[in-house]
């Protein structure tokens, strides 16, 4: 119901036409399409998509262009527990340049993952079997109990394929979607997690993965408007202001230029990385006034 | 270019592994409800390998109901290698369990999916089984080479615009493999034509993955090289990267350009004549993807946070 309202809500809300990026901090659909084509085109492992039926399409935006995903992002621990180790004195530890990072308890500057043998009985909690195997879950229905322990000997399986027992780290992952909301006139992200061993994760696991300020008020159970998909969104109401804040303190500050609109994607992304900090998504360039975007 | 250490290993890939989107079994259960009822015929489906992550991707827009008159034809996903294949639905967990498995992969050669999904508790247990190309090379016959000057000898900036020449021809999906000698980088339909023996020069995989971390690309190529005549002894250089990209399963962020010019590539020496002929052109399978414990049994998503009511009002409350 509440979908439907917002959906309603959204076709009522004229087109923005005229451009406010520096002024509000949001965009129109165009400004909006191309901020992702350049975050595409420097950041290759975003995609543009198109809705899964053509009446889940929106008609202010390309039919090809709706949102951008970008798959399989690493969530190698989880949120919650980063939060509670910085709430303890002596978790954090302060990088060269004056930023507080979380002590992985290894001592080392190395942030390679760490290849992780799954037989070691020694493992972290965050990198151990999946806590939320589907299989598990079937507590209340002993139908499905025998399914774990079924096998099929005869199976014709991968020959070349190093056994489940090598150096494998398996993790969280998530889609990461960004969409347009043209009621709020800026870009909305939405995120599918799946578990360690490929299933989707629920609504409240995959509440585990934000900063627990914005949990169920900032970010909230949505139904992702282009596919079937129940993800979780963070709500864009504030994004706005957000962004122009942001782009007023890089562009006023010492040494500040100009910020031109192909940047918006990879601001807003650093933005986000705030409220999804263990969600590893931004692997895209650094941002400089002066009309570029570059490492 | 030296051997590292020189003795001969078995080149092993890491398992390819399916990643199925709830988004694609609420449509896929809703069409069982509402149009096939119990009518069992297998519906096709379109599957994404994504280049250097192993994972095969299924989602929402895989299921090719004939109904709605989707075709296969357009699939346009960055980095990923597109496939054709069949889910088999089964109306109950007997016929699941005893199905012969590996008679219907024989069967059809492309890659499957069998399932069964109980409507009521919302629980789904499924196999899955992939595509790669036939003539993959797993005996000995390998021999790692460290590669401390492979980046200097080619100018990446060329190997940038080839990269973006075959995503172009083919159309987002190019694997990245290649040849290079002489100055010169062609793909390797070019050179085919002429003489390798004559031409010399290696092979080279560009890819975001590293080491014995790359499932897809270096078993494309490996494949595509034995099709062809080769010299007896090649080589293959695996370059780490080219371009800014995030490796998801191998551990290694690729951030920049010039941090890898200055780095070790990876590489290996095939000797053809070690290579086991196998038959068939185009896609064959690996076989069954084994289950969370590395074992042959079905894999089980339960489905009840993302479609019952009552579950999905509580998590949002």
């Amino acid at each position: 119901m509440t979908s439907f309202l917002k959906n309603v809500r959204e076709s009522l809300t004229p087109t923005l036409k005229q451009s406010a990026f520096l002024q509000r901090g949001v965009l129109t659909p165009e400004e909006f399409v191309k901020a992702g084509d350049e975050l595409v085109h420097q950041c290759p492992t975003w995609s543009w998509e198109g809705a899964s039926d053509e009446s889940k399409s929106r008609s202010h935006l390309p039919k090809n262009k709706q949102y951008l995903v970008t798959r399989n992002v690493p969530c190698k621990e989880r949120c919650s527990e980063m939060e509670k180790g910085a709430s303890s004195l002596g978790m954090m530890k302060e990088d060269g340049d004056g930023w507080m990072l979380e002590d992985d308890g290894k001592g080392g500057d190395d942030d390679d993952f760490d290849f992780v043998d799954e037989g070691d009985s020694e493992k972290p909690p965050s990198q151990a079997e999946p806590t939320t195997s589907p299989v598990a879950v079937v507590d209340d229905d002993d139908e499905y109990a025998d399914i774990d322990e079924f096998e099929d000997d005869t199976l014709v399986t991968d020959t070349a394929a190093l056994t489940v027992a090598d150096n494998i780290l398996a993790v969280r992952t998530y889609d990461v979607m960004i969409s347009y909301d043209k009621y709020y006139q800026t870009p909305r992200v939405w995120l599918s997690g799946y578990s360690e061993s490929r299933s989707p994760l629920s609504g409240d696991e995959m509440f585990e993965d934000c900063m627990s300020d914005y949990v169920k008020r900032t970010v909230t159970i949505e139904s992702f408007p282009y596919t079937a998909a129940v993800v979780i969104s963070i709500h864009p109401c504030q994004h706005g202001n957000v962004m122009k804040n942001i782009v007023g303190n890089l562009t006023q500050g010492e040494g500040g230029g100009e910020i031109v609109v192909e940047q918006y994607m990879f601001v807003f992304l650093k933005f986000v990385a705030s409220m999804i900090p263990t969600i590893n998504y931004d692997f895209t360039n650094a941002v400089e006034t002066g009309g570029g975007s570059g490492k | 270019m030296s051997t590292g250490g020189g003795a001969s290993i078995t080149l092993q890939f890491p398992p390819l592994k399916s990643s199925i989107s709830s988004s694609f079994w609420l449509k896929l259960l809703k069409h069982k409800l509402e149009i096939m009822k119990l009518d069992e015929t297998p519906i096709k489906i379109k599957g994404y390998c994504r280049v250097g992550t192993g994972i095969v991707e299924f989602l929402e827009d895989s299921l090719l109901f004939e109904e709605e008159g989707s075709s296969s034809v357009d699939c346009l996903r960055n980095e990923c290698v597109c496939f054709d294949g069949e889910i088999l639905l089964l109306n109950t967990k007997e016929q699941f369990k005893n199905l012969n498995k590996n008679t219907h992969l024989s069967s059809t050669h492309q890659t499957q999916i069998i399932t069964y999904a109980d409507l009521k508790t919302h629980q789904i247990i499924y196999w899955s089984s992939f595509p790669t190309l036939p003539g993959l090379i797993t005996s000995s016959g390998v021999t790692p080479l460290v590669c401390d000057y492979i980046i200097k000898d080619v100018n990446v900036d060329d190997l940038d615009e080839l990269y973006e020449s075959l995503r172009v021809r083919d159309k987002g999906y190019a694997p990245g493999y290649f040849w290079y000698g002489g100055g010169e980088i062609k793909i390797i339909e070019e050179v085919v034509e002429e003489d390798l023996n004559v031409v010399g020069g290696r092979f080279g995989c560009l890819s975001t993955i590293s080491g014995n971390n790359n499932p897809w690309s270096l078993r494309v190529l490996i494949a595509k090289m034995q099709r062809f005549k080769l010299p007896e002894e090649v080589e293959v250089v695996v370059y780490e990267t080219v371009l800014r990209r995030l490796e998801v399963e191998g551990g290694e962020y690729l951030e920049s350009k010039e941090e890898k010019r200055n780095s070790k590539g990876r590489g290996f020496k095939f000797n053809t004549s070690t290579w086991v002929e196998t038959e068939g052109e185009g896609v064959g399978v690996v076989g069954w993807e084994m289950n969370g414990k590395g074992k042959p049994g079905p894999r089980s998503v339960n489905l009840k946070n993302n479609m019952d009511q009552e579950s999905l009002a509580e998590q949002s409350a």
